[in-house]
Order: C-alpha cells, then sequence, then structure tokens
C-alpha cells in the first residue's frame, strides 16, 4: 500500500454479534407497516401481494451468483427469461420492442424520451424541443422530460382530471416531440378520448408517450398500442408484484413501436436457431444472443437492468399467463366495490355529506379519489386528519393531496388481492374516522410507534446522521 | 394450488351489490375500437411448483459464480454476505413496504436507511450520504450533473466536466445519456503508463465544474496521486471519486483527501452480484452540495409528544415537489438493497471492514504473485492494486478466455471490450472467495494456454 493511501481513520461504525444485529433489525422492522402488516390501500402505487415463490426463485445461485458480462452460452436460461418477458410485454402493451434495461419507472421514462429525442435528431426535427404534460401528471413525467434537456409544455386538466383537447390542441405543433399521460388518468377514470388526443399528437408530427404507473387497470382489456401511443413504461414493481422493498429496487421496462426501436438502450434478449454445436447447450429450440440496437441511445445503467426483479415478475407472469386479464378485472372489481362500500356505509351512519367523489363517474378502473373538502368546511377535518385516524386504525393511509386538482384529496387503491371482508371492514373504518369529533383526530395517531412527525423541525434543524460529536 | 385472487368466486356478490351484473360493466367507459379481442396470446398459467420447476432448469442453465473458479468482476465483486442479511431483508414489514410517506408507521425503514446514511458518511469520510440511487454508474452519472449545478456559476470551463479516460464504456455512456440534456461536455483525463493519473494533464481540468476519477481506478490501481488532485483543480471545481467501498477499510476515504461527493457501486457490501441488478449506488457529499443533490434523505426530528422520529426532509429538491426543476427524477431508489449493505455493515463493525479488506488484497497480492511468475504472463502495471489487476497473455485475449472457460475456469475479463485497441489484455479479478487453490488452477491452465500458444506459433 502507498504509504499516503492508508486509511487513518476507521469508520466510527458500530460493532454488533450476530444476535444483536438480528434483534436490531427485527425490533426495526416490527416499527414498519408493509402489505404483509396490513390493507396498503396507496394510491397510484398499487400495493398488491408479494408472491412468496418469487422470493424463493430470486434466490437460486443461477440468478443470485450470476455475472451480467458472463459469455452467452452460459446466460441461456436468464436470456430465454429475458426474452419471454420481453415479448409478454410487447403483446401486453401492444408495442414492437420491449427493452428491461430501465430500472425504475422513472428511468423509463428518461429512457423513452431519450429514444425520442435521437429519433427527431436523426431526421433532422431538431425543432422539436417540447414535451407536454397535464398539469395532473406525476411528477416523474415534467422531472424525465426536462433531464434529457426538454422543455415543459405544462397543460390544463379539466375538472375530472380529464384531458382537455383545446388546451392540448393550442400547444402541439411542429415543436413538440412527445405527450406524456397516463391512462386511465390519476383520478382512476379512463380517457375516453385518448385516441382524439393521439390523433392531435401525431398530426402535428410528435409522439404520445404512456407512463404504466395505472397499468393494473387494463392488462388484457386494452393496451397503449391500441390506443395510439408509441411509447410506454411499466413500473413492474407495480402490475408485476416486484415488492416494493420500502422505496426500491423497482424495474421499469419500457416498449416501443418499431420506429423507435432501433434507439433503444441494449443489450436486448434476441433469439435465433441454434448451431449443431449450440444445440446440447440450449435450453429449447433455441438459441439466445444479446442484441444491440442500430442507433442506440446507449446505456442508463451499467449492466443489464434489474435481472433480480425482472425474475421475479416472471414468475408472477407464469402464475396468471394468459389469465392476466382476470387480475385486473378484479383490481378493478375491488376499486369500485370498496367505493361503493364507503358511500353505502357513509349514508347509513349519516356522514355522507363529509366528502365527495374526486370526479363524477359511474365507474372508476383501478382507483377513485375522494374529496374531504365538506369535512374541512364543516368541522375542519383534512384529509391529512383522515389519514391518521385510519393509521390508528391498523391500515396505511391513502395517498393524500394528489393528484392537485381534487381539493383535500384521498387517493384510494384496493388492489386484486384484498378479500370482499377486508374491503368491508375499511370502508366501516373508514366511515368510523369520520365520525370521530376533529380534536380527537387531530391528535392522531396515538396508536403508531410514535406520533405526527414535525417535517419542518426536521428540515430546520437538520440531522443527517447520528451526530457523533456530542455523543 | 396458490390461489392469488381472494375475491375469486364472489365476483356477482360484488357486482350485484353496486347494481351491476357483470365485470363487463365495470369497463363500459373503454371505448370498443381501443379493446382487446379475445383473450391475450400467451401461455396458460402454471401452478406454484410449476414455476419453481421451470425456474430451477432455466436458471440452472446459467453459470453460478460459486461452482467453479472464477475471476470475472469488473465493477462486481463477490464477497460473502452473512446469512442473516438474507433472513431478515425478507421480513415483509421492509419487504412489501412503499417508500415511507406515512413515517408514523414507517419509523422501521426510516430509521434503518438514516443509520445507512450515517454508516456510508463515515465510510467515505464526508458529512451527507443519500439512502441510494440505482447503481454506481448512475451515481457517477448524478455526481457530474449536480456538481455542474453547484459550480457552473463561478467556473471558467462552464459546463464541463472531465472523467478517467479509463472509465468503463457502458459507465461513461451513462454518462453522456444523463449529461446531454443539460449540454454539458465531458472530456476525458489521460493516465500514465503505469496505470495512475497524469497529474500534469489534470491541468487542464482547473475551472472545470467537476472532474471523476476512480479509486481504486477501472484496472484496479490504488492511485496516491488522487490525493493531490484537489489542491491541483482547486475549490470551484467538484472532487468526486467513486469508489468500491470494501477498500475503503484499508483505503483513506476520499473525503478525507479533499473529495466533494464521493459515489460508488455498494453491491460487494451486502448484495450478491445478481446478473447485474438490483444493486445500490453510494453517494455522498460535503455540506455545499446538500440542496442541489439527487435522491431521497432522512432526516432526525421529533413527534409531537417531543420523542425522537425520523421522516424524509428536504423533499423541496425532488420531482415530486419540484417537478421539471428536481434535481434528479429519480423516484424509486434501491432501498431495499441498501439496508441489505446496511445490515452487512453493522455485522461487520470497523474491525471487520479492515479484515474484509485485507484479505481481498490478499488474494489479490497472491494472485499477482503466482501469475506473474506464469510462463506467457506479464502484469501489465507495476502498481499496488486492490480487488484486480490487468494481464498480457500470450495471443488473443478473447481466444486465451474460451480456452479457460472450456476448462472450467471463469478467467476474467476481456480488456478489448473497454479499450478495442487492446487484444491481449485480460482483467483478473480477485475477492475474499478467492481460495489459493483457485489461483493455482488459473495459474496452471494460463501456463497451458502459453505451451499451446508457443506449439501453434
Amino acid at each position: 500500500m502507498p504509504a499516503g493511501l492508508v486509511r487513518k481513520q476507521a469508520a466510527r461504525w458500530p460493532r454488533l454479534s450476530e444476535p444483536e444485529m438480528v434483534r436490531h433489525y427485527t425490533w426495526l422492522s416490527k416499527r414498519n407497516f408493509g402489505i404483509d402488516t396490513g390493507f396498503y390501500p396507496l394510491g397510484s402505487c398499487t400495493m398488491k401481494h408479494n408472491p412468496r415463490v418469487n422470493e424463493v426463485i430470486a434466490q437460486l445461485p443461477g440468478i443470485a451468483d450470476i455475472h451480467p458480462h458472463l459469455p452467452e452460452h452460459h446466460l441461456q436460461g436468464l436470456l430465454s427469461i429475458y426474452h419471454e418477458m420481453q415479448h409478454m410485454l410487447e403483446v401486453c402493451a401492444g408495442m414492437d420492442q420491449v427493452t428491461l434495461q430501465p430500472v425504475a419507472g422513472a428511468q423509463g421514462e428518461f429512457t423513452a424520451v431519450r429514444c425520442i429525442q435521437e429519433y427527431f435528431r436523426l431526421r433532422g426535427e431538431t425543432q422539436r424541443t417540447k414535451v407536454i404534460v397535464p398539469d395532473s401528471a406525476h411528477g416523474t413525467n415534467p422531472a424525465s422530460a426536462a433531464m434529457a434537456g426538454f422543455e415543459i409544455v405544462e397543460i390544463p386538466s379539466r375538472a375530472d382530471g380529464r384531458i382537455d383537447l383545446d388546451a392540448l390542441a393550442a400547444v402541439a405543433d411542429e415543436t413538440t416531440a412527445a405527450m406524456m399521460i397516463t391512462n386511465p388518468n390519476t383520478l382512476g377514470l379512463f380517457e375516453a378520448d385518448i385516441s382524439a388526443a393521439s390523433d392531435i399528437v401525431h398530426q402535428a408530427g410528435g409522439q404520445m408517450y404512456y407512463d404504466g404507473a395505472n397499468f393494473n387497470a387494463i392488462l388484457g382489456i386494452t393496451s397503449p398500442g391500441l390506443m395510439g401511443f408509441d411509447a410506454v413504461h411499466f413500473n413492474l414493481h407495480k402490475t408485476f408484484s416486484q415488492p416494493h422493498g420500502g422505496g426500491g429496487p423497482g424495474s421499469g421496462p419500457i416498449g416501443v413501436k418499431a420506429h423507435l426501436a432501433p434507439f433503444l438502450p441494449g443489450p436486448l434478449a434476441a433469439r435465433r436457431e441454434p448451431t449443431p454445436e449450440e444445440r446440447p447447450m440450449a435450453v429449447d429450440e433455441h438459441w439466445y444472443h444479446w442484441h444491440q440496437p442500430e442507433h442506440s441511445i446507449g446505456k442508463i445503467q451499467q449492466w443489464h437492468g434489474n435481472a433480480g426483479a425482472v425474475i421475479r415478475c416472471w414468475a408472477y407472469y407464469r402464475r396468471y399467463g394468459n389469465g392476466l386479464t382476470e387480475m385486473s378485472q378484479h383490481a378493478v372489481l375491488n376499486a369500485n366495490y370498496l367505493r361503493h362500500a364507503i358511500h353505502r356505509e357513509a349514508k347509513v351512519a349519516g356522514v355522507d355529506h363529509l366528502f365527495v367523489d374526486g370526479a363524477e363517474t359511474e365507474v372508476a378502473k383501478h382507483e377513485f379519489t375522494l374529496s374531504m373538502q365538506p369535512a374541512k368546511d364543516a368541522l375542519g377535518i383534512s384529509a391529512m386528519d383522515v389519514a391518521k385516524g385510519l393509521l390508528d386504525r391498523g391500515y396505511m393511509a391513502p395517498t393524500v393531496y394528489f393528484p392537485l386538482v381534487v381539493p383535500e384529496c384521498m387517493m384510494i387503491e384496493p388492489t386484486e388481492t384484498e378479500s370482499k371482508d377486508t374491503l368491508d371492514t375499511f370502508a366501516r373504518h373508514f366511515v368510523e374516522v369520520l365520525k370521530t369529533d376533529a380534536e380527537t383526530l387531530h391528535e392522531a395517531p396515538v396508536t403508531t410507534p410514535v406520533r405526527r412527525v414535525d417535517e419542518v423541525y426536521a428540515a430546520r434543524n437538520l440531522c443527517l446522521r447520528h451526530p457523533f460529536d456530542e455523543a | 394450488m396458490v390461489d392469488q385472487l381472494p375475491n375469486r368466486g364472489r365476483e356477482s356478490e360484488m357486482l350485484s351489490q353496486m347494481g351491476f351484473s357483470s365485470i363487463e360493466d365495470l369497463f363500459a367507459d373503454i371505448p370498443a375500437d381501443v379493446r382487446f379481442k379475445g383473450d391475450l396470446p400467451l401461455r396458460g398459467p402454471q401452478s406454484e411448483e410449476e414455476i419453481i420447476r421451470d425456474a430451477r432448469r432455466l436458471l440452472g442453465a446459467n453459470l453460478d459464480m460459486g461452482s467453479r473458479p472464477s475471476f470475472l468482476g469488473a465493477g462486481l465483486y463477490r464477497n460473502y454476505v452473512p446469512a442473516s442479511v438474507f433472513q431478515l431483508v425478507t421480513r415483509g414489514e421492509f419487504l412489501t413496504a412503499y417508500t415511507p410517506y406515512q413515517p408514523e408507521v414507517s419509523q422501521g425503514m426510516l430509521q434503518a436507511m438514516w443509520e445507512f446514511q450515517t454508516l456510508v458518511s463515515e465510510l467515505v469520510g464526508l458529512p451527507v450520504a443519500n439512502l441510494s440511487l440505482y447503481d454506481g454508474s448512475t451515481a457517477a452519472a448524478e455526481a457530474l450533473t449536480c456538481a455542474v449545478r453547484v459550480h457552473n456559476r463561478k467556473a471558467s470551463q462552464p459546463n464541463t466536466v472531465y472523467v478517467s479516460a479509463l472509465t468503463p464504456p457502458d459507465k461513461l455512456s451513462v454518462m453522456h445519456n444523463y449529461c446531454q440534456g443539460a449540454e454539458i461536455d465531458i472530456r476525458t483525463l489521460e493516465h500514465n503508463a503505469d496505470g495512475t493519473l497524469n497529474l500534469d494533464a489534470l491541468k487542464q481540468a482547473a475551472g472545470s465544474c467537476g472532474v471523476y476519477l476512480e479509486q481504486p481506478n477501472p484496472l484496479g490501481v490504488l492511485d496516491e496521486g488522487l490525493t493531490s488532485v484537489k489542491s491541483i483543480v482547486g475549490e470551484h471545481t467538484a472532487l468526486i471519486v467513486g469508489v468500491q467501498p470494501v477498500s475503503l477499510g484499508v483505503v483513506e476515504a476520499p473525503g478525507h483527501y479533499g473529495a466533494d461527493i464521493v459515489v460508488g457501486e455498494g453491491q460487494p457490501l451486502g448484495s450478491p452480484v445478481t446478473g447485474g441488478g438490483p444493486l445500490y449506488g453510494i453517494f455522498a457529499c460535503s455540506q455545499p452540495y446538500l440542496r442541489l443533490m439527487p435522491g431521497r434523505i432522512v432526516g432526525r426530528s421529533i413527534d409531537v409528544d417531543g420523542k425522537e422520529a425520523y421522516c424524509l426532509t428536504l423533499s423541496t429538491r425532488e420531482q415530486h415537489i419540484r417537478r421539471h426543476r428536481a434535481t434528479s427524477n429519480i423516484c424509486t431508489n434501491e432501498t431495499l438493497i441498501a439496508l441489505m449493505g446496511a445490515m452487512h455493515m453493522a455485522l461487520l463493525g470497523p474491525d471487520g471492514l479492515r479484515d474484509l479488506a485485507q484479505r481481498n488484497m490478499q488474494a489479490c497480492q497472491k494472485a499477482k504473485e503466482v501469475l506473474s511468475a506464469t510462463p506467457g504472463v506479464r502484469l501489465v502495471h507495476d502498481a499496488h492494486h486492490f480487488n484486480e489487476f490487468a494481464i498480457a497473455v500470450d495471443g488473443d485475449a478473447g481466444e486465451c478466455l474460451a480456452y479457460l472457460d472450456a476448462n472450467g475456469i471463469t478467467g476474467g475479463f476481456n480488456l478489448a471490450s473497454w479499450y478495442p485497441a487492446t487484444k491481449d489484455q485480460i482483467l483478473v479479478t480477485t475477492t475474499d472467495q478467492t481460495s489459493l487453490n483457485d489461483i493455482e488452477a488459473l495459474a496452471a491452465q494460463l501456463a497451458m494456454w502459453t505451451a499451446h500458444q508457443g506449439v501453434s506459433a
């Protein structure tokens, strides 16, 4: 070792024996809430049950202990699973080519807008510098497009969160590179005008990008391809049950129509006839190999994406196969059932005047929104108060204050893996919370490991690591 | 058969309570012209046991590195990860939680990530760490854009950063993708013949927004010259150092020799290689970078009773608040893998980390000794190494690796994939999992290869 590089002061880490470490993290885990703990109706996050078979498979040495730079003949199993997953996602999305490289939804968005950017550069349409995003979009949409260097054009949504075609037509022009939109939208409503929106953007020469955050509502029922989109990302950690892990890892594959395929980040899994020498090593009648698209944007992560997450989602897909449609049907069934149950229970209890639907509609898709504005006006009970009251009753709170177009918004997504009994009980508890007097509710939660946490204090008295100096 | 849908068989009952007669009624709002016709053209469903059988067969066709001597690393390293890490990380309260938006019921993960930030901060010698980015390459790329945000106003070379010419092309490609939107010019810094950074050439980087270098560098070389980089480039140029975190058990923390940002592939601490993902990217920085850094950060706070409590903080940097003006688009990160890292670090402690780093170094030293005495094998750099080192062989490196592979050894990484001009160089990687038997087997096969080359030449 060069003398000047020898570490002089060791990291001030604790030294825990295994029994101490196991007890510490078990204690921490008991202070954390997951889907396994209870109902997790966090809108837009698709918190479905994570089948345990996925975890068993992901621990096998044939995935846990493989290196991405191994030669292809040592990765035939991985390549075949990648190929199968690409194909399945292509079918579900109505796209021509999928890449499994992006490791999160936001990275999928970034990757897709980069591909669109290079597509236009190669065509000489460098004046297409703008991306249109509805004001109700997830924050990652504008952030991803801006990171790629696009100017963001935000258009207002209608009161029900649906797309305003006039507003879109007014901004779509020869400077438009793409429009980014999710369908069902962030209020859980299907955009019946989606084909018209696609037409407007396409006539202006732009590309349509589908944010797959809400894919759980439409698998096998409709597809971005059928709706006229050119590119799409999946959140495998939402739709295909990769566990969220308290914030990650995820997996954010993208699918594109043929004209964008040459720009995808590689490598992609491809297949051909095996040679006689390859045949004994083949896993089926094909030989699988990596493929670099001709005009690839290059890498967006150093290796081959989150292979471990792809494997888990492959196991999930195999469980359903062509029955994925039933999964989405049940997701929508449960969301609508819960919406009705909450309204029904509220009417019985006489508290139905305390909230309204986020938007008027006959049916919702996989999620729905409620506005707590009436409760706020009448009793001073906010969406946050209701959320904290639900924590006291053993639930994870729904998403609150998003989308912004709904005042005092609660966004509720039950997913298909909750039983009718759970939904009925939740509806009753929701109503009980609304019957609680405001004073008591302002104090909630009282049964959780800590009570309301002071986020302003955290920001003003930044303590981002153990303060050794004071210890 | 394990059923994943609790309400299968109760559809009619639920629909009738809503006044509907068919599931189709719930999809009446989707126009017919955008509907799928018929079933999805996909295979039929499988039972759990069938899936496991297929998974064993397919994944069994992959070569797991533990099954034979392996010297393939080049950015990913197999260190032993204790069994308790795998047991604990599958606890459902961690595994099946979302990002901790409701801190009252997420104290476990929040505290674990605050502890992770502390562990990383101490490891690299900088006061601030976030709770993970995707991997080492995206962490390095985000560090470059962060450096430009911080220094662009005062830089004499605005929108310009310099990176080591040895940076692997895949990582460089990630950097280009992340930097091109902000029109950042990425220039390269040359190295000397012994693998160390050319400090004369470095002078051109003074006044740029940032310099990215690795310690050990991509060829495993430990470079003492990095300790003088900050004094050469000056206070208005960020020194960004990419690290292999295990090395910091013996190698000086970059924060102690002037690094402003330290990034790295966290994987060697806590995680298997897993085909290259999921991994976790380390990102730590000094105070001036704090408010322009990417990623989520946990702060310690109090609850309404004044009790210690944790929550996400500095969120105004992030996409869900700042939208297109956010410091990064990152939302989902690699929390669970970072948690594995924290668990491994907690079990190691400072002495355990030093021991692990020394075992890595000893394996590397032993391999260098044995291979340098092997006929036809030459060490490319006369230098100090960590984990890995480049060798030159007789003939073509790719053919040599294929020969080793056919003889039961994963011989290393063909450096022609990174540096097309080199035809005969292999990056040989060792870790604490490399045995003397493995090294001797590699040497014996390389000697055979050399002899074979002599005969055919």
